[in-house]
């Protein structure tokens, strides 16, 4: 089923606004995100009008934007990139692409209560400096990207609300996850298991009940991005009702 | 922000166990939510672990215009909620408010301040017909009607339903009925069921799909200063109401997003 295309651009728009960095500039058409950390939307360059400057300057000026901080020039190629071309004339400058991501949507979910969590796996609420330590610690992210994360949650004008699933024994968090609101949309982000933890069904639970608390507050319409290699959790974003809306990938100057 | 009024105008119905409980079910799976208690007699606050006698100010002060909610709530120290508190003091407001202007929409304007704060407000109304409870009722967007399944149960009702059409058509146009919740529910009697069945045929999906158990751990929670959801939350009481703020925050997800503002 190919969603219509209206659609996609405003959940595009919902994705950019869930990923809103502190930090943040326009250059000629070009949205510029210069937050150091893990999360490449955070620090990348989205190309969202065509512009009027040569290409070769607004690459000069965004790069020095990049600096500022530290990150690298990355951009981010999506259908809506403006001009459509924009892509091979980078590629013809030695950008190389990288993180084939799928956006996946599922339109208008019906609204149904989430199953129980086991007594033993208590369901968590945390707020976005918990969140970003627990999952911190799942990916064993630096202390620096998880105060990155932090610090975007906190200033994000879509709100998050995260969720853990904790066992209750030892009190580690095997499972957890964000839900990103901006009505009628509701961005899933963040989800991650626990490695010993993978394959009993808990990113699935976890997803369910995200789902839920954003379609409580007026999020009705799902959307999330997934590496399109990623097979097993595309399996279970599949299970829970979401189709294919879009890709994209980043554009990056190879090291060295 | 969604402002929910837990009333029955029958006592000793299970108002304050399910207000308690759906706050608690509510913030386990993600909400926030500020509980408050509209009763003299404090028992939410107490249940939610609070010492009413303690408390420096309350929703009394709220009404009264002495306080307002930021300073006189408190967190539940197990629940994950938010109190606003009451004790003996409250009685009196019904003769204070009588002069103050605006003295039924007190509440409403004091929560519209705390708004961005919070995605659900529970009140738990004092059984009677008073200035409180109307201050509860002029406040929310709805009523949930906690119901246990005896024979009186449907007269408590209706006086009730024609209280909310009062209000609805007079101080209160979002004023609606939710949902009725039946408690206390012992499936092998037989009256009980036969009451449950009544009210399914009677209001239909107003009525909530969970059922919450007679059970002994709700009961005893209250005496450690605990909602029962996690006092023990493996008991069927516990689970109950977890699986009824599942419910009701996904029926509340089938109402268009402005509902929310």
């Amino acid at each position: 089923m190919a969603l219509p295309a209206a659609l996609l651009s405003r959940v595009e728009d919902a994705s950019l606004n869930a990923s809103a960095p502190p930090a943040q500039w326009w250059i000629d058409g070009w949205l510029v995100r210069t937050l150091p950390g893990k999360a490449r939307r955070a620090r990348c360059v989205n190309a969202l009008m065509p512009g009027v400057l040569p290409l070769d300057e607004r690459l000069a000026a965004a790069e020095a934007a990049c600096a500022r901080t530290g990150v690298p020039l990355i951009f981010r190629i999506t259908p809506f990139t403006q001009p459509a071309d924009l892509p091979t004339a980078l590629r013809a400058r030695g950008f190389a692409p990288v993180d084939p991501t799928l956006v996946l949507v599922a339109p208008d979910r019906a609204a149904t209560p989430p199953p129980a969590v086991p007594a033993c796996l208590p369901l968590e609420p945390l707020d976005g400096e918990a969140f970003a330590e627990a999952v911190g610690a799942l990916r064993g992210s630096p202390p620096e990207h998880r105060r990155s994360h932090a610090l975007r949650l906190a200033h994000s004008p879509a709100p998050y609300r995260g969720l853990a699933l904790r066992r209750a024994d030892d009190g580690l968090v095997l499972a957890c996850g964000q839900v990103a609101t901006e009505p009628p949309f509701a961005g899933l982000y963040d989800v991650f298991t626990h490695a010993e933890a993978r394959n009993q069904g808990l990113a699935r639970l976890l997803c369910e009940h995200l789902l839920s608390l954003g379609a409580s507050l007026g999020g009705t319409t799902a959307y999330l991005q997934v590496d399109a290699g990623n097979g097993p959790a595309l399996a279970v974003y599949r299970r829970l009702g979401f189709v294919d809306g879009y890709g994209y990938e980043y554009l990056e100057r190879p090291a060295g | 922000m969604r402002i929910f009024c837990i009333a029955n105008q029958k006592g000793g119905v299970g108002k304050t166990t399910t207000t308690v409980n759906l706050a608690a079910g509510l913030a386990q799976i993600g909400h926030r939510v500020l509980l408050v208690d509209l009763d003299p007699q404090g028992n939410a606050t107490m249940g939610s672990g609070i010492d009413k006698r303690a408390l420096e100010a309350t929703v009394y002060d709220v009404l009264i215009g002495g306080a307002g909610i930021a300073e006189a709530r408190q967190p539940s120290p197990h629940g994950g909620y938010h109190v606003l508190g009451a004790n003996r003091e409250l009685a009196g407001a019904e003769v204070e408010l009588v002069p103050l202007e605006q003295r039924e929409r007190r509440l409403k304007n004091a929560l519209a301040v705390v708004k961005a704060e919070y995605d659900f407000v529970l009140i738990d109304c004092p059984p009677s017909l008073s200035l409180l409870t109307l201050n509860g009722l002029c406040s929310a967007h709805g009523v949930i009607v906690p119901m246990q399944c005896e024979y009186f149960a449907l007269e408590g009702l209706s006086d009730l339903v024609n209280t909310i059409k009062q209000v609805h058509a007079n101080l209160n146009r979002e004023l609606e009925i939710i949902g009725l919740l039946r408690v206390m529910f012992d499936p092998r009697i037989t009256l009980q069921q036969q009451v449950s069945d009544q009210l399914k045929a009677h209001f239909g999906d107003k009525v909530f799909d969970t059922v919450i158990p007679r059970n002994v751990r709700l009961a005893e929670a209250p005496s450690y200063g605990q909602p029962g959801v996690t006092f023990d939350p493996a008991s069927k009481g516990a689970q109950a109401f977890v699986a009824f703020a599942r419910e009701m925050a996904a029926r509340l997800g089938q109402k268009p997003a402005t509902a929310a503002a």
